[in-house]
């Protein structure tokens, strides 16, 4: 609530600490790309200056798991990637987040067979899911601007 | 003289000629005397075949077939362009043959993929272990009786996270979490193999240490994991350990309908799918020797050619970026969005999809679309010549790829490189030239290649094949024969969508005299304007939507083609059908067995043969090399894994 001092002129604003922090963690997302197939693609358009994901915040992707907060898991994974995939999520400092992009992640999509991972829930939380294959970068933008409503909403841990 | 009577003169009865019903030459040889007949091949037959393009094998056991496995070899002679199939039983009780890789070091990683996936032993292979799989997996999964989704996890829970909003929460509570459990069966064993591997090549000494780069790097666009033994900053061995995308691509293409293969061709290489379609779509049209209509092939090699250039400009991105030209990133994946959205105009989606039909294509092209594509290729020449400004006289990049990630030319033979790693050492070969398909051979365009093999001569070559692209597509569509296209019949215009809802509703009377405009999501064109994008094949080709709704004909061949149990049904037999991807030969070698999904599809992804010889690249480079080096071999683990 922005309120006005009557004696000095400045004005200043009160609210609660929970909103405050959330208000700022959303836009300063710090993305770990956990990019392993086709998704990867639109990963990259979403993030170039064609879709600037970095109006959101959440333009400088950090490769290392200790600077990062919101882990993306772009693409298919395999049982053959899922004990690294759960490493990089434990590696991942609180508070943290995971978006499973693309429905490889969210349900392991139309590869059924015997080497995939059906669903990444089945190993690490999920946040967001944002379906399609690939989902189009204005599906990827809207999916994190559900996570910013999310972060926003939180209690925060600090 | 004949390779036949060669080959018959020199070994008898160990070699038996099989004969192929679509024109391909295959030898049936005894597995005992594999080793002499390959090296008779490579050194003593005219024409010499120095490459092996290919090595897999078929598992028989649903035809009933003694024995039950065959490894195939494919050749191909760089002197006439002739290719060669080679074909060696064996038996399931004893599944053991020679290997091959003293002769062709490329054989290497293709054994064990074999041993990996069907479980046949080779006699003499240095290194014989999983490849795609982990050590842990039990089974060889593409034998016909592993079971499709049998699944084997490294990491397991206890119970799935069913109500994944509340765990998630309580987890940001409070910290407990089920994740918070140990990790099971990290796959180090697969570690182990790999440092034993690098000790057992006897490399090593006291100064030299081991290092992992991979699974997941940052400058590894791709799942791809790196053992590098460094002494100092220089590399002197590497183990690649790939699979990490193994999508088992293999196994899913012999359970859906022949059709129902092209959306999985589509994620093998994902940044030129349209590639992989065409390939895939011209191997099975070969079994079922259908030829398609001209005005097909030409919308083909336009839209080949334009993944061509975005797999390219991707490629330069990507490289670039990684070695620190953030702008030129933006630039050319700006270029790559305007060629997409063109991609999107026809085929209904930007990256995944699924145009090419068996028979021809999906829809025709839209009207204004030749008008589009020449603007599309003139944003594109511009961000190129941006790219060009920026990187090909910058003293840094310059520096950093120039000598670095070189391949001999014997070696790029040995390991079976194609594509731009091939030609940047100076051979100069592009399927397009060697074995033109589609109307390639109508089209006047030049193969550029280099001399060194470094780094640099790649990134040159992609950029002069962009230019080329771009010229055979501006050939294209001049040379393209005029289709009638979206034209008004009687001032009435249906888009696909409005004519099959009105067939939904029994609307049906005026269908059949209407016009459908090309629409992204069905191929509404009349029947007439079909017969320039699909042969007039029953068997192959399903009816016009307005026929389907229109006519009981049409359902009834629309049902025939979709029904199981039906649908097109390719005459039993094997093939191998090759194109120019953009990393190099894509193959498919597909058999089938009369019935109508496929009994086996494999896919030769250039990837595979490039990985297997990267660590050649590697040796003697200092570890920053690394990163340019794999920028430029441009893998893209969707098709080295499948």
């Amino acid at each position: 609530m922005a309120v006005k001092s009557a004696n000095s002129g400045e004005s200043f604003f009160t609210s609660k600490l929970d909103a405050a922090v959330g208000w700022a963690r959303k836009y300063s997302i710090f993305g770990y790309p956990f990019v392993t197939a086709c998704c990867g693609m639109e990963y990259m358009a979403a993030a170039s200056s064609h879709y600037d994901m970095d109006r959101f915040g959440a333009g400088l992707p950090r490769f290392s798991p200790r600077q990062a907060d919101v882990l993306f898991v772009v693409g298919t994974i395999s049982h053959k990637m899922a004990p690294v995939l759960r490493r990089i999520y434990e590696q991942i400092c609180d508070p943290k987040w995971v978006i499973a992009f693309g429905v490889c992640t969210c349900t392991g999509g139309f590869y059924t067979n015997y080497s995939t991972v059906q669903g990444i829930d089945t190993i690490i939380p999920v946040d967001i899911y944002i379906p399609g294959c690939p989902p189009r970068p204005e599906m990827v933008l809207d999916g994190l601007m559900k996570l910013q409503d999310r972060i926003q909403k939180q209690k925060q841990v600090y | 003289m004949l390779m036949k009577d060669q080959l018959l003169e020199q070994f008898g009865d160990a070699v038996q000629v099989e004969e192929s019903a679509v024109g391909d030459e295959v030898y049936v040889v005894d597995r005992t005397r594999i080793t002499e007949v390959c090296q008779f091949m490579r050194d003593q037959a005219e024409p010499n075949f120095s490459i092996l393009m290919d090595l897999t094998a078929v598992d028989y056991l649903k035809l009933n077939h003694k024995p039950r496995f065959a490894v195939i070899y494919h050749l191909f002679s760089l002197s006439n362009n002739q290719r060669v199939r080679i074909k060696a039983y064996v038996p399931e009780n004893d599944p053991i043959i020679a290997s091959v890789t003293h002769l062709w070091a490329g054989a290497n990683w293709y054994e064990r993929e074999v041993w990996d996936m069907f479980g046949i032993k080779f006699k003499g292979h240095p290194d014989l272990r999983r490849i795609l799989m982990y050590d842990e997996f039990k089974g060889h999964p593409l034998r016909k009786d592993y079971p499709f989704s049998k699944r084997q996890p490294l990491v397991r829970n206890d119970k799935p996270y069913i109500d994944k909003e509340i765990d998630a929460y309580l987890h940001r509570v409070s910290g407990s979490n089920g994740t918070q459990k140990t990790i099971e069966n990290v796959p180090l064993s697969m570690q182990e193999a790999m440092k034993k591997a690098l000790s057992d090549s006897g490399s090593q000494s006291e100064t030299s240490f081991l290092m992992n780069m991979g699974p997941s790097h940052p400058a590894m666009h791709g799942v791809i994991h790196l053992l590098l033994e460094l002494d100092g900053e220089y590399v002197k061995n590497t183990d690649i350990g790939i699979g990490y995308l193994h999508r088992a691509f293999e196994k899913e293409s012999e359970v859906g309908k022949w059709s129902h293969v092209f959306p999985y061709t589509d994620r093998l290489n994902y940044v030129s799918p349209l590639i992989n379609n065409v390939a895939y779509a011209m191997a099975v049209e070969r079994l079922l020797g259908i030829d398609i209509t001209e005005r097909a092939k030409y919308i083909r090699v336009i839209m080949s050619e334009i993944s061509r250039i975005c797999d390219h400009l991707t490629c330069v991105a990507a490289s670039g970026m990684e070695l620190g030209a953030m702008t030129v990133f933006l630039y050319l994946i700006q270029a790559r969005e305007e060629l997409w959205s063109l991609v999107e105009e026809i085929t209904g989606a930007r990256l995944t999809v699924s145009y090419i039909r068996i028979g021809g294509v999906k829809g025709d092209l839209t009207a204004g679309f030749a008008d589009r594509c020449r603007a599309a290729l003139k944003e594109t020449r511009k961000q190129v010549g941006e790219c060009h400004k920026l990187l090909t006289r910058n003293r840094i990049f310059v520096d950093r790829v120039t000598g670095t990630g070189v391949v001999s030319k014997e070696d790029a033979l040995s390991y079976g490189f194609t594509g731009p790693v091939l030609r940047s050492t100076g051979i100069n070969y592009d399927v397009r030239k060697a074995n033109p398909y589609l109307v390639y051979d109508q089209l006047d365009f030049d193969v550029p290649y280099g001399e060194n093999g470094d780094n640099f001569d790649r990134y040159l070559c992609r950029l002069e094949e962009i230019e080329q692209s771009c010229r055979i597509i501006e050939q294209a569509l001049e040379k393209i024969p005029k289709g009638e296209l979206n034209v008004d019949y009687e001032g009435k215009i249906l888009t696909g969508h409005q004519m099959a809802d009105s067939g939904k509703f029994g609307k049906t009377k005026e269908l059949l005299k209407s016009q459908a405009l090309t629409d992204p999501t069905l191929s509404g064109n009349s029947a007439n304007n079909r017969l320039n994008i699909f042969p007039d094949n029953k068997r192959v080709v399903l009816p016009a939507k307005e026929q389907t709704y229109g006519s009981i004909e049409g359902v009834m061949n629309h049902f025939m083609l979709i029904m199981d149990g039906y649908g097109i049904q390719p005459p039993p037999g094997e093939t191998y059908v090759s194109n120019e991807g953009a990393n190099g030969e894509l193959g498919f070698f597909v058999v089938s067995s009369g019935e109508d999904h496929a009994y086996r599809v494999r896919c030769r992804p250039p990837c595979f043969a490039l990985m297997s010889g990267f660590h050649k690249m590697l040796q003697g480079d200092q570890v920053a090399d690394i990163i340019a080096s794999f920028g430029t071999i441009n893998m893209i683990a969707g098709e080295l894994d499948r």
